[in-house]
């Protein structure tokens, strides 16, 4: 704490603090604040990442209070690296935008927040600090949502609220269940508490209810109804859908960890959420086939990542686990990079269906370039950073089926984006015209794509260099890996060329079909059900 | 009927929370208006903040200032958590009812198997 | 007072006893206000109750004639006061250093949270009655 350069509850409160002074600036003295402002905050998360990694972790009790009773914000080595890039990101991101023409002052302030509500989550230690960050987040994201208040923004938000908002009840009753058990509410303390409990079965209905709400913030297999609403809206602006595909649905996956490690000595879920995880990414990519429109193609695909990252946090085996976790860096990137370019495409071409922009290398090279960087690092192409990622991942994995499913997983992934990305070629309609030049998009995409080929090149340096664990990533650049890819890229353009384009009928039925709010609670109610049943059953 | 009195002489309000809660749950499972949904899911956050609060409850504990010995305080922390969570509670509620308006004036309906068949996609 | 155009079925009884009971509840929401420190109450329960007597005016007299605006922007005062308060006093460790002054810092926290409490719920209640239709968005 002593060698900080900001504290650390001063670094969750900064960004808000930083925001409220937009309301006090005219415009053109608040865009040079905000930046100096966001890159102050990244340097302060670059100096606690180095702190933590060289050093040991950074615990803090807020106003000094001793450690059962006080609110604990903890920067360990899962956390640190997921603060800097969410710093990163939201630097990057308000760059990316500063020419755009709705950042007015409540939107900045309504980001900052959003970063410092982020910012509340990955640091947090004890229970009811996790709880009050997350409903700051979703009210945020949910004005963030309808901002522009277009066609159906204002549905989608209300969709969003909704759903968040039974799990936010389930989460309290979560808690006064785990307050009434142990008598704390600080996450290490319930471990240790929880060790020693006369009964561990009562510990299964409070494991149910919180890791219900966490499972619909995770975005899992069957209560993602709100993500693609939220992230592929025609009213939100890109900037927003990058941020919440890239951090906010990890914050989920982060709780997913945290709280699986504090309840470790009574429940062990690994092999429900591994397949959980993995039906997660099957109907992900079933349903990203199916759609018209880029962003939701990019929002439903996003479900099927951390679908596979939640697979590869939760195969037990330690590579697969780092894996997992450089996969939430990866996927930020390039999934954040692919909204961006997206945002700026729909914008110059007016239109949102896959099949009438065309041409996108002739009229816009860069941003071309930036995306075919982002499809490739998503799919897992060698020499990019998702193939290191995936290959971590496949090393931990034993058993045929497993191994089986991650190559369905792929498959579908470059089904997908081999849909996508016949936008970049062929040319551009005639009444296109020309887009401005911004040097600040072509400078953070050429940046985006940087990173993305070089943690490829250099991958197990930069698992080494981010979390500790040296592991060795030879065999994702061998010949017999570039080749598989080859093959399966093959297979993808032929199924999509005779297969995909010919059921055009059932992809506009499942499109089409559209979950009411009262099956979504009862989804919701099963999935508790089952998280019930299966915790008091493998308790022996 | 001695046992049966025995159990009903037993419930506190804590059961009386997770029925409503349940009840809230069950509501937001089955009601087609909108209005009634949100008015579902309010009761289901206060019934999850009135279990919360009736933890430690004993008959007969003191307010938790000076002045009172420390065996007789009461537990200061589920009132003092359970204030944030009530504010949160109210706006997040004041936010849906909001939405709620915009929709239904866009719309023209206040039925949830309606409404998705006027979206525009 | 009588309008030309008040709905037919004003109820005189509600009229009455509410007018009766209103100094009751503006005397109730100041008590909870007021004694905080050593009941259950506060800043923010004391402020809902007084904004339930907007509710009542409303629901006695249901004519835009309230100004909203102004009434936001006292609220604004209120939030601005209730930020500077503990940054003057708390934060810079007045209190920590004369003890006897905690009780009348409670009780200006309390009655400051309570009044912008209850004009921003009061702002609100106002706005949902009387909503115009989508179109128009208020500055924060």
């Amino acid at each position: 704490m002593e060698n900080l350069l900001v504290p650390l509850h001063m670094l969750v409160l900064l960004p808000v603090g930083i925001g409220a002074l937009t309301f006090f600036l005219p415009r053109k003295a608040y865009q040079a604040v905000m930046l100096l402002g966001s890159l102050f905050v990244t340097a302060a998360a670059v100096q606690l990442f180095i702190t933590v990694r060289w050093g040991s972790e950074i615990i803090q009790f807020v106003a000094g209070w001793p450690e059962v009773v006080a609110i604990k914000l903890v920067a360990d080595g899962i956390s640190a690296p997921l603060v800097l890039l969410a710093a990163v990101f939201f630097t990057s991101a308000y760059i990316f935008s500063t020419r755009a023409g709705h950042m007015d002052k409540t939107f900045v302030f309504l980001f900052l927040m959003l970063e410092s509500a982020l910012f509340g989550i990955f640091l947090s230690g004890d229970l009811f600090n996790i709880y009050v960050v997350m409903e700051l987040s979703m009210i945020t994201i949910a004005i963030l949502i309808m901002y522009k208040q277009e066609k159906q923004s204002v549905y989608d938000a209300m969709l969003y609220i909704l759903m968040n908002f039974i799990a936010m009840a389930f989460m309290v009753m979560g808690i006064a269940y785990m307050y009434r058990l142990t008598g704390v509410l600080d996450l290490m303390v319930i471990e240790q508490r929880l060790a020693e409990l006369p009964d561990p079965r009562a510990a299964v209905l409070p494991y149910s209810m919180i890791f219900t709400a966490v499972a619909v913030k995770a975005a899992m297999l069957p209560l993602f109804s709100w993500l693609p609403r939220a992230h592929g809206a025609p009213s939100a602006p890109s900037i927003v859908s990058a941020v919440l595909s890239g951090i906010q649905v990890k914050a989920g996956v982060y709780l997913l960890v945290r709280l699986s490690i504090v309840f470790s000595p009574v429940i062990d879920a690994q092999m429900l959420f591994l397949v959980l995880g993995f039906l997660t990414s099957v109907a992900g990519f079933l349903l990203a086939i199916a759609q018209k429109d880029i962003k939701l193609i990019l929002a439903y695909h996003t479900i099927s990542q951390v679908g596979l990252i939640i697979m590869g946090l939760n195969l037990g085996s330690d590579v697969a686990f780092w894996g997992g976790m450089y996969h939430i860096i990866n996927h930020a990137l390039f999934k954040g990079l692919l909204f961006l370019t997206a945002g700026v495409i729909i914008d110059t071409y007016g239109v949102r269906s896959v099949k009438e922009i065309r041409g996108v290398f002739r009229s816009m090279p860069v941003i071309g370039i930036a995306a075919l960087a982002g499809v490739l690092g998503i799919t897992g192409a060698p020499f990019f950073n998702g193939s290191i990622s995936k290959y971590f991942i496949q090393e931990g994995i034993q058993g045929n089926w497993a191994e089986a499913g991650l190559y369905l997983i792929n498959f579908g992934t470059i089904l997908s984006f081999v849909k996508y990305s016949t936008i970049l070629f062929g040319s551009p309609p005639r009444h296109l015209q020309k887009p401005r030049k911004d040097p600040f998009i072509t400078v953070i995409s050429l940046a985006f794509g940087a990173a993305i080929f070089s943690g490829g090149i250099f991958g197990s340096q930069a698992v080494s260099l981010v979390f500790g664990p040296q592991y060795s990533a030879a065999g994702a650049m061998g010949i017999e890996k570039i080749s598989i890819f080859a093959a399966t890229l093959a297979l993808g353009v032929l199924v999509y060329r005779y297969g995909v384009l010919r059921i055009e009928g059932v992809l506009s039925g499942v499109r089409n079909f559209k979950y009411n709010f009262n099956q979504i609670t009862v989804l919701i109610s099963l999935f508790f059900v089952l998280l019930l049943g299966y915790s008091y059953i493998t308790m022996g | 009927m001695e046992a049966l009195e025995y159990f009903f002489r037993q419930l506190s309000i804590s059961d009386l929370a997770v029925v409503l809660f349940f009840i809230g749950l069950y509501g937001a499972m089955t009601q087609r208006s909108i209005i009634k949904t949100i008015m579902s899911i309010g009761i289901m956050d206060v019934a999850a903040i009135t279990f919360f609060m009736m933890s430690n409850f004993e008959q007969g504990a003191r307010s938790p200032v000076t002045g009172t010995p420390p065996e007789q305080m009461a537990d200061p922390v589920p009132q003092a958590l359970m204030i944030t969570a009530i504010v949160i509670g109210v706006s997040v509620v004041a936010m849906c009812l909001a939405m709620y308006m915009r929709v239904v004036f866009r719309y023209g309906t206040a039925d949830w198997n309606i409404l998705i068949r006027r979206l525009e996609d | 007072m009588k309008h030309e155009n008040d709905l037919p079925e004003q109820s005189l009884i509600l009229e009455v006893v509410i007018g009766f009971l209103y100094p009751f509840m503006l005397l109730l929401g100041f008590f909870i206000i007021v004694n905080g420190h050593h009941t259950p109450g506060g800043g923010f329960q004391g402020g809902s109750v007084l904004a339930a007597l907007f509710i009542a005016r409303y629901v006695i007299f249901p004519y835009n004639t309230m100004d909203s605006e102004k009434m936001h922007a006292f609220q604004r005062i209120f939030l601005a006061l209730i930020l500077l308060t503990p940054m003057l006093l708390l934060f810079t460790g007045f209190i920590t250093r004369n003890p006897e002054f905690r009780s009348v810092y409670l009780l200006i926290m309390n009655i400051l949270i309570g009044l912008q409490v209850g004009l921003e719920l009061g702002v609100a209640i106002l706005r949902f009655a009387f909503f115009e239709g989508v179109g128009k968005t208020w500055k924060l």
